[in-house]
Protein backbone atom coordinates (compact mmCIF):
# COMPACT_ATOMS: atom_id res chain seq x y z
CA UNK A 1 0.00 0.00 0.00
CA UNK A 2 1.42 3.31 -0.90
CA UNK A 3 2.06 5.67 1.75
CA UNK A 4 0.10 8.91 1.79
CA UNK A 5 2.53 11.99 1.02
CA UNK A 6 2.91 13.80 4.22
CA UNK A 7 3.26 17.20 2.54
CA UNK A 8 1.69 18.97 -0.43
CA UNK A 9 3.33 20.04 -3.68
CA UNK A 10 0.34 22.25 -4.14
CA UNK A 11 1.20 25.89 -4.16
CA UNK A 12 -1.68 26.89 -1.37
CA UNK A 13 -2.47 26.01 1.82
CA UNK A 14 -5.67 26.58 4.30
CA UNK A 15 -5.67 28.78 6.37
CA UNK A 16 -6.37 26.99 9.97
CA UNK A 17 -6.27 30.29 12.05
CA UNK A 18 -4.57 33.47 13.41
CA UNK A 19 -2.32 32.42 17.01
CA UNK A 20 -1.12 36.00 17.80
CA UNK A 21 -3.20 38.92 16.95
CA UNK A 22 -2.18 42.41 17.87
CA UNK A 23 -4.39 45.12 15.83
CA UNK A 24 -3.76 42.36 12.80
CA UNK A 25 -2.90 39.43 12.70
CA UNK A 26 0.45 38.79 13.72
CA UNK A 27 1.10 34.69 14.05
CA UNK A 28 -0.69 32.16 11.71
CA UNK A 29 -1.24 28.62 11.02
CA UNK A 30 -1.63 26.65 8.08
CA UNK A 31 -2.16 23.66 7.20
CA UNK A 32 -0.17 22.10 3.81
CA UNK A 33 -0.42 17.93 4.22
CA UNK A 34 -1.29 15.65 6.46
CA UNK A 35 1.77 16.16 8.26
CA UNK A 36 3.21 19.42 7.22
CA UNK A 37 2.16 22.78 8.62
CA UNK A 38 3.25 26.64 7.74
CA UNK A 39 3.43 28.61 10.47
CA UNK A 40 3.70 32.63 9.31
CA UNK A 41 4.69 35.65 10.74
CA UNK A 42 3.27 39.19 9.53
CA UNK A 43 6.07 41.05 7.83
CA UNK A 44 6.02 44.00 6.09
CA UNK A 45 6.88 43.37 2.43
CA UNK A 46 6.06 45.76 -0.90
CA UNK A 47 3.74 44.09 -2.65
CA UNK A 48 1.83 42.56 -0.44
CA UNK A 49 -1.08 43.66 1.65
CA UNK A 50 -1.08 41.52 4.45
CA UNK A 51 2.04 39.89 3.54
CA UNK A 52 4.17 36.59 5.85
CA UNK A 53 6.80 34.57 5.70
CA UNK A 54 5.89 30.90 6.47
CA UNK A 55 8.34 28.32 7.64
CA UNK A 56 6.80 24.81 6.42
CA UNK A 57 7.20 22.25 10.20
CA UNK A 58 6.40 18.94 11.05
CA UNK A 59 3.30 18.18 12.84
CA UNK A 60 5.82 16.90 15.66
CA UNK A 61 7.57 20.46 15.21
CA UNK A 62 4.13 21.76 15.90
CA UNK A 63 3.68 20.00 19.47
CA UNK A 64 7.12 20.51 20.44
CA UNK A 65 6.71 24.64 19.92
CA UNK A 66 2.64 24.11 21.24
CA UNK A 67 5.08 22.40 24.40
CA UNK A 68 7.21 25.42 24.91
CA UNK A 69 10.54 23.15 24.16
CA UNK A 70 11.32 25.30 21.09
CA UNK A 71 10.56 28.93 20.15
CA UNK A 72 9.05 30.28 17.05
CA UNK A 73 12.49 31.40 15.99
CA UNK A 74 13.82 27.85 16.10
CA UNK A 75 10.97 26.69 13.79
CA UNK A 76 11.77 29.08 10.69
CA UNK A 77 15.24 28.18 11.29
CA UNK A 78 14.94 23.86 11.24
CA UNK A 79 11.52 23.73 9.60
CA UNK A 80 11.38 19.81 9.11
CA UNK A 81 10.50 20.21 5.27
CA UNK A 82 13.12 22.86 4.42
CA UNK A 83 10.62 25.22 2.60
CA UNK A 84 9.64 28.40 3.23
CA UNK A 85 7.02 30.46 1.57
CA UNK A 86 5.56 33.87 1.33
CA UNK A 87 1.69 34.49 1.08
CA UNK A 88 -0.83 37.68 1.58
CA UNK A 89 -3.38 36.96 3.74
CA UNK A 90 -5.77 39.32 1.78
CA UNK A 91 -5.82 37.07 -1.05
CA UNK A 92 -7.32 34.12 1.23
CA UNK A 93 -10.36 32.61 -0.49
CA UNK A 94 -13.75 31.85 0.89
CA UNK A 95 -12.38 28.45 1.40
CA UNK A 96 -9.83 29.61 3.50
CA UNK A 97 -7.13 28.80 0.64
CA UNK A 98 -4.06 30.88 0.66
CA UNK A 99 -1.86 30.97 -2.15
CA UNK A 100 2.30 30.53 -1.38
CA UNK A 101 4.97 31.28 -3.21
CA UNK A 102 8.58 30.03 -2.61
CA UNK A 103 10.52 32.67 -0.22
CA UNK A 104 13.91 33.26 -1.45
CA UNK A 105 17.35 32.95 0.13
CA UNK A 106 16.95 36.09 1.43
CA UNK A 107 13.16 36.14 2.29
CA UNK A 108 13.98 33.51 4.69
CA UNK A 109 17.37 34.25 5.96
CA UNK A 110 16.15 38.17 6.21
CA UNK A 111 16.30 39.00 10.09
CA UNK A 112 13.77 41.71 9.62
CA UNK A 113 11.32 38.83 8.51
CA UNK A 114 12.45 36.22 11.21
CA UNK A 115 11.31 36.56 15.18
CA UNK A 116 13.58 37.18 17.24
CA UNK A 117 14.81 34.91 20.24
CA UNK A 118 12.55 33.81 23.01
CA UNK A 119 8.90 34.02 21.49
CA UNK A 120 7.13 31.01 22.91
CA UNK A 121 3.94 29.55 22.59
CA UNK A 122 2.74 30.98 25.76
CA UNK A 123 2.28 34.65 24.20
CA UNK A 124 -0.57 32.84 22.03
CA UNK A 125 -3.58 35.85 22.21
CA UNK A 126 -6.18 33.18 20.08
CA UNK A 127 -7.07 29.32 21.05
CA UNK A 128 -7.04 27.35 17.64
CA UNK A 129 -9.66 24.39 17.89
CA UNK A 130 -7.48 22.15 16.12
CA UNK A 131 -4.46 22.42 17.44
CA UNK A 132 -3.04 19.22 19.79
CA UNK A 133 -3.69 18.81 23.32
CA UNK A 134 -2.55 15.92 25.48
CA UNK A 135 -2.23 15.36 28.96
CA UNK A 136 1.65 15.71 29.54
CA UNK A 137 3.79 15.88 32.21
CA UNK A 138 7.22 16.63 32.62
CA UNK A 139 9.19 14.42 34.44
CA UNK A 140 12.41 15.53 35.95
CA UNK A 141 15.87 13.42 36.30
CA UNK A 142 18.85 14.67 38.23
CA UNK A 143 22.27 14.16 36.55
CA UNK A 144 25.53 15.86 36.60
CA UNK A 145 28.02 17.89 33.98
CA UNK A 146 29.61 14.67 33.08
CA UNK A 147 26.93 13.93 30.72
CA UNK A 148 27.73 14.01 26.58
CA UNK A 149 25.37 14.27 24.33
CA UNK A 150 25.75 10.27 23.48
CA UNK A 151 24.55 9.92 27.42
CA UNK A 152 21.78 11.55 26.88
CA UNK A 153 20.88 10.37 23.55
CA UNK A 154 21.54 6.74 25.24
CA UNK A 155 19.24 7.32 28.07
CA UNK A 156 16.31 8.89 26.30
CA UNK A 157 16.61 5.93 24.22
CA UNK A 158 16.25 3.55 27.36
CA UNK A 159 12.93 5.69 28.33
CA UNK A 160 11.53 5.83 25.01
CA UNK A 161 11.66 1.88 24.68
CA UNK A 162 9.99 1.36 27.78
CA UNK A 163 7.24 4.17 27.14
CA UNK A 164 6.59 2.49 23.63
CA UNK A 165 5.95 -0.59 25.23
CA UNK A 166 3.87 0.84 28.06
CA UNK A 167 1.73 2.84 25.81
CA UNK A 168 1.13 0.34 22.92
CA UNK A 169 -0.31 -1.76 25.62
CA UNK A 170 -2.58 0.68 27.32
CA UNK A 171 -3.70 1.86 23.34
CA UNK A 172 -4.20 -1.64 22.55
CA UNK A 173 -6.31 -2.31 25.86
CA UNK A 174 -8.28 1.12 25.54
CA UNK A 175 -11.40 1.19 24.38
CA UNK A 176 -10.92 4.20 22.42
CA UNK A 177 -8.70 2.74 20.56
CA UNK A 178 -10.48 1.71 16.63
CA UNK A 179 -10.08 -2.06 15.26
CA UNK A 180 -7.99 -0.90 12.70
CA UNK A 181 -5.63 0.31 14.74
CA UNK A 182 -5.23 -2.72 17.57
CA UNK A 183 -4.57 -5.02 14.49
CA UNK A 184 -1.71 -2.55 14.25
CA UNK A 185 -0.45 -2.90 17.29
CA UNK A 186 -0.78 -6.72 16.78
CA UNK A 187 1.37 -6.59 14.61
CA UNK A 188 3.91 -4.92 15.67
CA UNK A 189 4.28 -7.38 18.46
CA UNK A 190 3.64 -10.59 16.23
CA UNK A 191 4.98 -9.16 13.07
CA UNK A 192 8.81 -9.61 14.30
CA UNK A 193 10.75 -12.46 14.76
CA UNK A 194 12.77 -11.85 16.99
CA UNK A 195 15.17 -13.60 16.40
CA UNK A 196 18.56 -10.79 16.76
CA UNK A 197 18.93 -7.34 17.99
CA UNK A 198 17.69 -5.40 15.06
CA UNK A 199 13.90 -7.48 15.28
CA UNK A 200 14.06 -6.03 18.48
CA UNK A 201 14.81 -2.70 17.29
CA UNK A 202 11.83 -2.94 15.26
CA UNK A 203 9.37 -3.84 17.42
CA UNK A 204 9.96 -1.32 19.49
CA UNK A 205 10.37 1.22 16.52
CA UNK A 206 7.26 -0.15 14.76
CA UNK A 207 5.90 0.43 18.37
CA UNK A 208 6.97 4.15 18.91
CA UNK A 209 5.66 4.70 14.96
CA UNK A 210 1.66 3.77 16.38
CA UNK A 211 2.05 6.47 18.54
CA UNK A 212 0.60 9.73 17.70
CA UNK A 213 2.70 12.81 17.41
CA UNK A 214 0.92 14.88 20.68
CA UNK A 215 1.53 10.97 23.11
CA UNK A 216 5.35 10.67 21.52
CA UNK A 217 8.10 11.19 24.44
CA UNK A 218 10.19 13.95 24.05
CA UNK A 219 12.96 15.33 25.67
CA UNK A 220 12.89 18.72 27.33
CA UNK A 221 14.87 21.18 29.04
CA UNK A 222 18.83 20.06 30.18
CA UNK A 223 21.00 21.90 32.42
CA UNK A 224 24.59 19.83 31.90
CA UNK A 225 25.93 20.98 35.29
CA UNK A 226 26.57 19.23 38.62
CA UNK A 227 23.67 19.59 39.79
CA UNK A 228 21.99 19.83 36.65
CA UNK A 229 18.91 17.94 35.48
CA UNK A 230 16.83 16.51 32.33
CA UNK A 231 13.12 17.20 32.00
CA UNK A 232 11.23 14.45 29.97
CA UNK A 233 8.22 14.65 29.07
CA UNK A 234 5.26 12.41 28.13
CA UNK A 235 1.71 11.14 29.25
CA UNK A 236 1.64 11.11 32.96
CA UNK A 237 0.16 7.91 33.54
CA UNK A 238 2.92 5.95 30.98
CA UNK A 239 5.75 8.23 33.26
CA UNK A 240 4.33 6.70 36.37
CA UNK A 241 4.36 3.18 35.43
CA UNK A 242 7.70 3.47 33.67
CA UNK A 243 9.07 4.82 37.16
CA UNK A 244 6.49 1.79 39.04
CA UNK A 245 8.26 -0.96 36.93
CA UNK A 246 11.98 0.73 38.02
CA UNK A 247 11.13 0.34 41.32
CA UNK A 248 9.27 -3.18 40.78
CA UNK A 249 12.49 -4.31 39.74
CA UNK A 250 14.84 -2.93 42.17
CA UNK A 251 13.10 -3.90 44.97
CA UNK A 252 13.34 -7.75 43.97
CA UNK A 253 16.30 -7.65 41.45
CA UNK A 254 17.90 -10.81 42.58
CA UNK A 255 14.83 -13.04 41.96
CA UNK A 256 13.82 -11.37 38.57
CA UNK A 257 17.79 -11.39 37.22
CA UNK A 258 17.32 -14.74 38.31
CA UNK A 259 14.41 -15.54 36.89
CA UNK A 260 15.15 -13.92 33.84
CA UNK A 261 18.05 -16.41 33.65
CA UNK A 262 16.25 -19.44 34.23
CA UNK A 263 13.67 -18.74 31.27
CA UNK A 264 16.60 -17.20 28.77
CA UNK A 265 18.71 -20.52 29.64
CA UNK A 266 15.90 -22.74 29.31
CA UNK A 267 15.32 -21.09 25.65
CA UNK A 268 18.73 -21.37 24.62
CA UNK A 269 19.20 -24.97 25.71
CA UNK A 270 15.93 -25.46 23.56
CA UNK A 271 17.81 -23.59 20.59
CA UNK A 272 14.65 -21.16 20.58
CA UNK A 273 16.56 -17.80 21.48
CA UNK A 274 16.76 -17.96 17.60
CA UNK A 275 14.37 -20.46 15.65
CA UNK A 276 11.30 -19.07 13.07
CA UNK A 277 8.17 -18.50 15.52
CA UNK A 278 6.53 -20.43 12.69
CA UNK A 279 8.43 -23.81 13.46
CA UNK A 280 7.50 -23.29 16.88
CA UNK A 281 4.99 -26.26 17.96
CA UNK A 282 2.22 -24.61 20.77
CA UNK A 283 1.21 -27.98 21.90
CA UNK A 284 4.45 -29.75 23.04
CA UNK A 285 5.62 -29.59 26.57
CA UNK A 286 8.52 -27.67 25.75
CA UNK A 287 5.90 -24.76 24.73
CA UNK A 288 3.88 -25.78 28.39
CA UNK A 289 6.69 -25.43 29.99
CA UNK A 290 8.01 -21.72 28.53
CA UNK A 291 4.29 -20.45 29.29
CA UNK A 292 4.59 -21.97 32.71
CA UNK A 293 7.73 -19.49 32.99
CA UNK A 294 6.68 -16.54 31.53
CA UNK A 295 3.67 -16.01 33.12
CA UNK A 296 5.42 -16.26 36.73
CA UNK A 297 8.33 -14.06 35.31
CA UNK A 298 5.33 -11.58 34.35
CA UNK A 299 3.86 -11.27 37.49
CA UNK A 300 7.52 -10.59 39.01
CA UNK A 301 7.89 -7.81 36.46
CA UNK A 302 4.18 -6.83 37.48
CA UNK A 303 3.44 -6.68 32.87
CA UNK A 304 0.15 -8.48 32.10
CA UNK A 305 0.96 -11.56 30.37
CA UNK A 306 -2.47 -12.14 29.15
CA UNK A 307 -2.16 -8.72 27.65
CA UNK A 308 1.55 -9.68 25.77
CA UNK A 309 -0.20 -13.65 24.90
CA UNK A 310 -3.24 -11.28 23.32
CA UNK A 311 -0.72 -8.77 21.19
CA UNK A 312 1.42 -11.91 19.95
CA UNK A 313 -1.62 -14.08 18.93
CA UNK A 314 -1.27 -16.44 21.43
CA UNK A 315 2.44 -17.07 20.80
CA UNK A 316 4.16 -18.89 23.65
CA UNK A 317 7.59 -17.79 22.45
CA UNK A 318 6.91 -14.61 21.04
CA UNK A 319 5.74 -14.10 24.12
CA UNK A 320 8.61 -15.27 26.27
CA UNK A 321 10.78 -13.23 24.15
CA UNK A 322 9.18 -10.06 24.76
CA UNK A 323 9.04 -10.42 28.27
CA UNK A 324 12.65 -10.99 27.63
CA UNK A 325 13.51 -7.92 26.13
CA UNK A 326 11.52 -5.99 28.23
CA UNK A 327 13.49 -7.12 31.22
CA UNK A 328 16.42 -6.20 29.71
CA UNK A 329 15.29 -2.86 28.76
CA UNK A 330 14.23 -2.26 32.54
CA UNK A 331 17.51 -3.52 33.72
CA UNK A 332 19.54 -0.96 31.36
CA UNK A 333 17.58 2.21 32.13
CA UNK A 334 18.45 0.74 35.83
CA UNK A 335 21.69 0.92 35.28
CA UNK A 336 21.87 4.51 35.10
CA UNK A 337 20.51 4.83 38.32
CA UNK A 338 22.98 2.19 40.19
CA UNK A 339 25.79 4.09 37.91
CA UNK A 340 24.86 7.01 40.05
CA UNK A 341 24.33 8.83 36.85
CA UNK A 342 20.82 9.50 37.43
CA UNK A 343 18.22 10.03 40.15
CA UNK A 344 14.95 11.49 40.67
CA UNK A 345 14.26 14.97 42.74
CA UNK A 346 13.51 13.82 46.15
CA UNK A 347 10.44 15.62 46.58
CA UNK A 348 8.73 13.30 43.28
CA UNK A 349 8.93 10.14 45.19
CA UNK A 350 6.01 11.02 46.66
CA UNK A 351 4.36 11.83 43.84
CA UNK A 352 5.51 8.55 41.93
CA UNK A 353 3.60 6.50 44.99
CA UNK A 354 0.28 6.65 45.94
CA UNK A 355 0.83 3.93 48.06
CA UNK A 356 4.92 3.51 47.84
CA UNK A 357 5.66 0.06 48.15
CA UNK A 358 7.28 -0.94 51.70
CA UNK A 359 10.38 0.21 52.08
CA UNK A 360 10.40 1.70 48.65
CA UNK A 361 11.72 5.28 49.40
CA UNK A 362 14.35 4.02 51.97
CA UNK A 363 15.26 1.13 49.21
CA UNK A 364 16.01 4.31 46.60
CA UNK A 365 17.84 6.72 49.11
CA UNK A 366 20.11 4.01 49.88
CA UNK A 367 20.96 3.02 46.33
CA UNK A 368 20.74 5.98 44.65
CA UNK A 369 24.18 8.29 45.43
CA UNK A 370 23.22 11.63 46.12
CA UNK A 371 24.32 14.01 43.25
CA UNK A 372 23.20 17.12 45.07
CA UNK A 373 26.14 19.41 46.83
CA UNK A 374 26.92 18.27 50.60
CA UNK A 375 24.83 20.06 53.28
CA UNK A 376 26.68 22.46 54.79
CA UNK A 377 27.78 21.36 58.63
CA UNK B 1 -8.52 56.36 30.12
CA UNK B 2 -10.46 58.94 33.14
CA UNK B 3 -9.58 61.92 30.68
CA UNK B 4 -12.11 64.23 29.86
CA UNK B 5 -15.39 62.50 28.80
CA UNK B 6 -17.65 64.59 26.03
CA UNK B 7 -20.07 62.21 24.87
CA UNK B 8 -19.79 58.75 26.54
CA UNK B 9 -22.68 57.51 24.45
CA UNK B 10 -21.22 57.14 20.87
CA UNK B 11 -17.82 55.72 20.23
CA UNK B 12 -15.08 57.42 18.41
CA UNK B 13 -14.67 55.02 15.49
CA UNK B 14 -17.74 54.13 13.29
CA UNK B 15 -18.18 50.77 13.88
CA UNK B 16 -20.19 47.60 11.83
CA UNK B 17 -23.68 46.26 13.10
CA UNK B 18 -23.96 44.80 16.38
CA UNK B 19 -20.33 45.84 17.65
CA UNK B 20 -18.96 45.73 19.97
CA UNK B 21 -20.30 42.05 20.69
CA UNK B 22 -22.51 42.02 23.48
CA UNK B 23 -20.50 40.22 25.95
CA UNK B 24 -17.69 43.42 25.88
CA UNK B 25 -18.34 45.44 28.94
CA UNK B 26 -17.16 48.45 30.28
CA UNK B 27 -14.50 48.00 33.29
CA UNK B 28 -11.51 49.36 34.70
CA UNK B 29 -8.11 48.51 34.21
CA UNK B 30 -5.37 49.63 36.67
CA UNK B 31 -2.41 49.15 34.27
CA UNK B 32 -3.28 47.98 30.52
CA UNK B 33 -0.20 48.45 27.79
CA UNK B 34 -0.70 49.47 23.85
CA UNK B 35 2.32 49.47 21.43
CA UNK B 36 2.05 52.83 19.90
CA UNK B 37 4.73 54.87 17.65
CA UNK B 38 4.46 57.95 19.23
CA UNK B 39 6.18 59.09 22.78
CA UNK B 40 3.98 60.74 24.01
CA UNK B 41 1.24 58.98 22.25
CA UNK B 42 -0.47 60.79 19.96
CA UNK B 43 -4.65 60.03 18.67
CA UNK B 44 -3.28 57.68 15.82
CA UNK B 45 -1.87 55.67 17.91
CA UNK B 46 -5.64 54.27 19.40
CA UNK B 47 -6.97 53.87 16.06
CA UNK B 48 -7.86 50.71 14.69
CA UNK B 49 -7.32 49.69 11.46
CA UNK B 50 -10.59 50.26 10.41
CA UNK B 51 -10.21 53.81 11.20
CA UNK B 52 -7.44 53.97 8.91
CA UNK B 53 -9.20 52.94 5.88
CA UNK B 54 -7.62 49.57 5.94
CA UNK B 55 -9.36 46.42 4.56
CA UNK B 56 -9.75 43.41 6.93
CA UNK B 57 -8.08 40.50 5.25
CA UNK B 58 -10.38 37.47 4.78
CA UNK B 59 -11.70 36.03 8.21
CA UNK B 60 -11.17 38.48 10.12
CA UNK B 61 -14.14 40.13 12.12
CA UNK B 62 -14.95 43.42 11.36
CA UNK B 63 -15.53 44.37 14.54
CA UNK B 64 -12.12 43.15 15.87
CA UNK B 65 -10.90 45.05 13.23
CA UNK B 66 -12.20 48.45 14.39
CA UNK B 67 -10.94 47.45 17.78
CA UNK B 68 -7.46 48.80 19.02
CA UNK B 69 -5.35 45.43 20.53
CA UNK B 70 -4.42 46.24 24.68
CA UNK B 71 -2.63 43.88 26.74
CA UNK B 72 -2.47 42.79 30.44
CA UNK B 73 0.38 41.45 31.91
CA UNK B 74 1.72 41.41 35.50
CA UNK B 75 5.39 41.90 34.37
CA UNK B 76 5.95 44.37 31.45
CA UNK B 77 9.29 42.50 31.00
CA UNK B 78 7.25 39.39 29.80
CA UNK B 79 5.56 41.17 26.60
CA UNK B 80 7.53 39.53 24.13
CA UNK B 81 5.61 40.40 20.75
CA UNK B 82 8.28 43.17 19.77
CA UNK B 83 9.68 39.68 18.49
CA UNK B 84 7.56 39.26 15.95
CA UNK B 85 8.67 41.38 13.12
CA UNK B 86 6.02 43.87 11.86
CA UNK B 87 5.57 44.55 15.86
CA UNK B 88 9.22 45.27 15.47
CA UNK B 89 9.43 47.06 12.60
CA UNK B 90 5.81 49.24 12.86
CA UNK B 91 6.16 50.00 16.76
CA UNK B 92 8.87 51.84 19.13
CA UNK B 93 6.82 52.08 22.01
CA UNK B 94 4.65 50.58 24.86
CA UNK B 95 1.91 52.81 26.41
CA UNK B 96 0.97 52.10 30.23
CA UNK B 97 -2.76 52.91 29.90
CA UNK B 98 -5.20 53.40 32.87
CA UNK B 99 -8.81 52.73 31.31
CA UNK B 100 -12.15 52.76 33.22
CA UNK B 101 -15.23 52.14 32.90
CA UNK B 102 -16.07 55.51 31.36
CA UNK B 103 -13.23 54.78 28.60
CA UNK B 104 -15.31 52.55 26.48
CA UNK B 105 -16.01 48.65 26.17
CA UNK B 106 -13.74 45.89 26.39
CA UNK B 107 -13.69 41.96 25.49
CA UNK B 108 -10.21 40.44 27.29
CA UNK B 109 -9.32 36.56 25.88
CA UNK B 110 -7.25 36.47 29.17
CA UNK B 111 -3.85 38.42 28.32
CA UNK B 112 -5.13 40.32 24.59
CA UNK B 113 -8.08 42.81 25.19
CA UNK B 114 -10.03 44.42 22.59
CA UNK B 115 -11.29 47.82 23.00
CA UNK B 116 -13.80 50.13 21.67
CA UNK B 117 -13.22 53.65 22.79
CA UNK B 118 -16.19 56.22 23.89
CA UNK B 119 -15.98 59.29 21.71
CA UNK B 120 -14.15 62.05 23.54
CA UNK B 121 -12.16 59.67 25.61
CA UNK B 122 -8.65 60.87 25.64
CA UNK B 123 -6.34 57.94 27.12
CA UNK B 124 -5.01 58.06 30.03
CA UNK B 125 -1.26 57.48 29.17
CA UNK B 126 0.55 56.88 32.58
CA UNK B 127 3.86 55.99 31.26
CA UNK B 128 5.99 55.35 28.27
CA UNK B 129 8.89 52.84 27.35
CA UNK B 130 11.12 52.34 24.63
CA UNK B 131 11.26 48.96 22.71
Amino acid sequence: MKTPAKKSNKPEARLMGTLVYLDEPQVVLLEHGPDARIIGVAIDKEGYDYGFLGAEISFNQLVNYLRELVDLRNLFLVPRYRSWYLFDLALTNENQIVPLKRATKEDYQNEEFLPAPQFFARNHTEELVELPTAELVKQKYLIDGTWSPQDLSIFFARINDLYSFFLGIKKFQSSVTSLDQKKQFIRAFSDHPLRGGSSYVGLYGDLKGLLGFEERLAMGAIKKESPGYLDIEGKSEVLSEITSALCVYSQNAEEITAHYKQLHSFLSKMKLLKAEPDRFDPTSPVAGRIKELSKHFATLLNVDYTAIETLTGKHILLSAKILLSHYRRIERYNLFFIEGRVQFPEEDYAEFFVEPPQGVQEHLVQTLPKLLPPQET
Amino acid sequence: MSGSIKAASKFVEQLPASCPPAEAVAVNYETIWRYVNSNPPIESDFQSHAMRNKNPPPGVDPCRWASCSLFLIDNVNNLAYKALPKVKKKYKFLAQLKVTHLCGVTLSNGRHVDFWRFSGVIPNVTRVIAL
